[in-house]
Formats: structure tokens, sequence, C-alpha cells
């Protein structure tokens, strides 16, 4: 067994929400920068060179690239030889999360009761996903999740005998129908596969994947093409004012599932991608 | 692209000019709301219980701004999505607001609402908060401070970059 401590959880959490909250990652940057270049119809070419301004901008002054600093998520790969020590994880987790609104200038934006709605102001509780792995080492992926691309992402249970165009279809309509909403140029998880609750799980899961980068299996890689291109075709462009680049990046992942089941999860994710990982 | 100011106080007759896809530059003062302030405006408004606001001939933007740092009060402000807001507009429009700011599609109601009335919809680009909270000079809470993030926000802005989204009835943004 390898001893941690939670202080030394809370502390790289902390770190790495701050960062996360004004550092925008490469990949994303880099895929921004390509679709500018691409872009010939003046508006949006006018909006992706806002949105590249506005990384620069939040990186000289180190402010939230988007005034909704969102949910907090956190998918925790625990390795099964960690044992940890000064106090409850949870309660670790939970004052990362607190200092670093105070601290980063995070907006408040967790209310703690889904009707009476009362504001804590410390966007705490986070949302854990956890998950078991060999090993004696804790990795922590964070997510900052706006809610403008989260409310348009979508879960469907599809007949089993659905071939693989309708499916796609289904997906690209759901797009041109929701996207305009969520910030575009967005980033598509798609989850299929599992069940009710897991499929949303897979989609977001996705989402943590760098841009650019395919699904293992072939198969799944060419259908995450085939969706981007088709997406791309829409025309919704940036911000829904029309153009070539409506998603950045189309990412597939699954797992197996029921004879009588298909789960289909669409999660989106905006241009302001804020993603963070850190292994302890 | 055209480019058109437009200064407050607001003169209506200034919208008139407006084509969509025109780029708009605002100087002047806005007014933030979102869905827990203009929430609150209604049920103050249901109970007779007087908004000290006054809406008449102003721009309201749909945004709820991250705090800065020392006595700067926002660093990031960027807009939320335009259609959530939808069954507060005619509220809005009655109380006399001529311009919204924010972002993503409106429906088609919406549209006719605004174009009944000579009121705009304006889009600022998502997701690019520290690059239009460059364009405020001056931010205070004028009401509903309970609401934190969702207050009223007075903001004196200067050429708050907007696009013409929503105009004489017809949209920019293509569903």
């Amino acid at each position: 067994m390898r001893a941690v401590s939670t202080k030394v959880v809370e502390n790289a959490i902390y770190e790495a929400l701050i960062s996360a909250t004004y550092k925008i990652p490469e990949d994303i940057k880099k895929a921004l920068k390509s679709a500018h270049d691409k872009e010939n119809t003046p508006l949006a070419k006018h909006i992706l060179n806002e949105i590249i301004k506005n990384y620069e901008l939040a990186l000289q002054e180190r402010a939230p690239l988007c005034q909704d600093t969102g949910t907090i998520l956190l998918f925790i790969e625990m390795g099964q030889d960690i044992l940890f020590s000064d106090g409850f994880l949870l309660s670790s987790l939970n004052r990362a999360i607190s200092r670093t609104t105070l601290e980063g200038y995070l907006r408040a934006s967790t209310v703690n009761d889904p009707l009476r709605r009362n504001n804590n102001n410390t966007n705490t509780p986070p949302i854990i996903h956890l998950e078991m792995v060999r090993g004696d080492r804790v990795k922590i992926y964070i997510m900052l999740k706006g809610a403008g691309a989260e409310n348009v992402s979508c879960l469907k249970m599809l007949s089993p005998s659905m071939e693989i165009e309708f499916i796609k279809e289904e997906i690209v309509q759901w797009i041109k129908e929701n996207a305009a909403k969520a910030c575009p140029p967005v980033v598509v998880g798609i989850g299929l596969g599992g069940n009710y609750e897991s499929a949303p799980i897979l989609a977001k899961k996705a989402l943590l994947r760098k841009i650019g980068s395919s699904n293992k299996n072939d198969f799944y890689a060419r259908m995450e093409k085939d969706l981007l291109n088709s997406i791309n075709k829409l025309g919704i462009g940036p911000m829904g004012v029309g153009g070539k680049t409506t998603a950045l990046s189309v990412q597939v992942e699954t797992y197996p599932t029921h004879i009588a089941s298909l789960p289909l999860a669409i999660n989106l994710n905006c241009h302001s991608t804020r993603i963070s990982k850190i292994v302890i | 692209m055209k480019e058109i100011i437009i200064n407050t106080p607001l003169n209506p007759s200034q919208l008139s000019r407006i084509n969509i896809g025109d780029i708009i530059k605002i100087n002047g003062t806005i007014l933030t709301a979102r869905d827990a302030t203009l929430f609150s405006m209604v049920k103050n408004d249901k109970k007779k219980k007087m908004n000290d606001l006054v809406l008449k001939n102003q721009i309201i933007y749909f945004a709820g701004p991250a705090p800065g740092p020392g006595n700067k009060m926002i660093s990031s402000c960027g807009p939320t999505t335009s259609s959530r807001m939808e069954p507060y507009i005619l509220f809005l429009l009655k109380q006399g607001v001529k311009v919204f700011i924010g972002k993503g599609p409106v429906s088609q109601t919406f549209l006719t609402l605004l174009r009944k009335n000579n009121a705009v919809y304006l889009l600022a680009t998502g997701g690019a908060g520290v690059f239009l909270a460059k364009h405020i000079k001056q931010a205070e809470i004028i009401a509903f401070k309970e609401l934190g993030p969702e207050a009223v926000y007075q903001l004196k802005v200067e050429n708050f970059p907007t696009i013409a989204c929503g105009i004489k009835g017809k949209s920019l943004i293509k569903i």
C-alpha cells in the first residue's frame, strides 16, 4: 500500500482548477486556430477571432475564459493500492473547490437545491465519477463544464436493431436542432452502449479525449470522422452565424450492452473547453 | 460587414438603421439580467411590488459575470443562452426594453414580439468572457443583490461588440 495525504490531493486539485479556468488546452487552441484559417465567411471569421483573442487575454490576465466557470466534475481513477491519510478525501476535494472559487474568481454557479435554488457561493459539491484501477496512483481529470452546452445534451434509448446510418442521422439531427445554443464550435461526446445511466457518463468521458484523437477501434474511428463531416456540412458555424466550423471534433466511446438495448447519449462541450489532469 | 455605433440613453430611432449581420458596438449603460433575475422581476410585478428599475429604452444583457480581483468587480462576462429567457420577453418589452443581448437562436414568437415593439436582439460571442469584459469600464449592482451573479449589474460599456441577430422578424441564426 502507498499512503497519500488528502492534503496533497487538495493542493493539487486547487492548483489544477485555478489554471484550468484561464488556460485553454493546447489541442483546443490549435483546433480553433485552424478553424479560423479555414473559415471564409466574414462573420464566422470575426467570431473565431474574438474567441482567439479571448483565450490570449484570459491567459495574460489569469481571468476565467468564460464567466460560466461551470459545474466542477472530477473523474477519479483510483489505484487500489492507495491508502488515504489526513482526513476524508471528499472533504478535501470540497475544500479545494471552495478555495478555488474564492481565490480563483470563479463565478458561484451552483445552487444547493434544484427547486429552492439557494447559492452557497462555493461551487460545491462537485460531480464525481470514481473508477477503481490497478496500481498505487490516483489520476484525476478535472472538468469545468458550462451549462449552455450541458443543457442541450441528451439520452436516447434506441432500438438494438437500428443500423449505424440511422444512428448517425439521429446524432446529426440532434446537433442541427441544438448546437447553436451550445456556443459552437462544439466538441461532441457520444456514449454508445452500457445502460440508462452509464451511456451519459461514457459521452462525458469521451469529451476528456484530446481533440483530433480517434477511437481505438477503426470502426468507431470511421464513425467519428463521418459524423464530423456531416455535422460541419450543416453550416451552423461559430455561434450559429453560419460557417464551416460547427464542431471541432466528434468523440465516441462505447461499452457492452444488453441484447434488448442500445443507449445513445450525446454530451456537448462548448469551445471554451476547460479540462485538466493530475496524477499523484 | 457594416458597423453601427449605438449610444445610450437609447433613442429607439437609432435601431431602425440596423440590418441582420451588422456589427453593432454599444457605448453607454446596459443592464444584466438572467434566469433568477427575470423570475424575481416578474414575481414582484405580479405582487404589485414596485421594481426600482426603470427599463424604458433600456438594453438588457442576458449575463451573469464572474468576479475579479481587488476592486475589479468583473473579470469575465459573456452572454448566456437567450432562449431560456423567452417566458419573460413580453414582460420586458412591456416595460420598454428595446435591445436584448445574448447568445443562441430565439423562436419565431420572440422575433415577432421584437418586430411589433421595434426592438432588436443582438448576439455577443459566447465564451468570450474576458474579451467582452475588456469593454466594460465600470460595474455596479443596482438590484437583486441577494441573487449573487444573477443580480442586476449596471455596466458602463465602451464599443461593446455585438452582431445584429434578430430584427424585423428575421434571424441571423437559422435552425
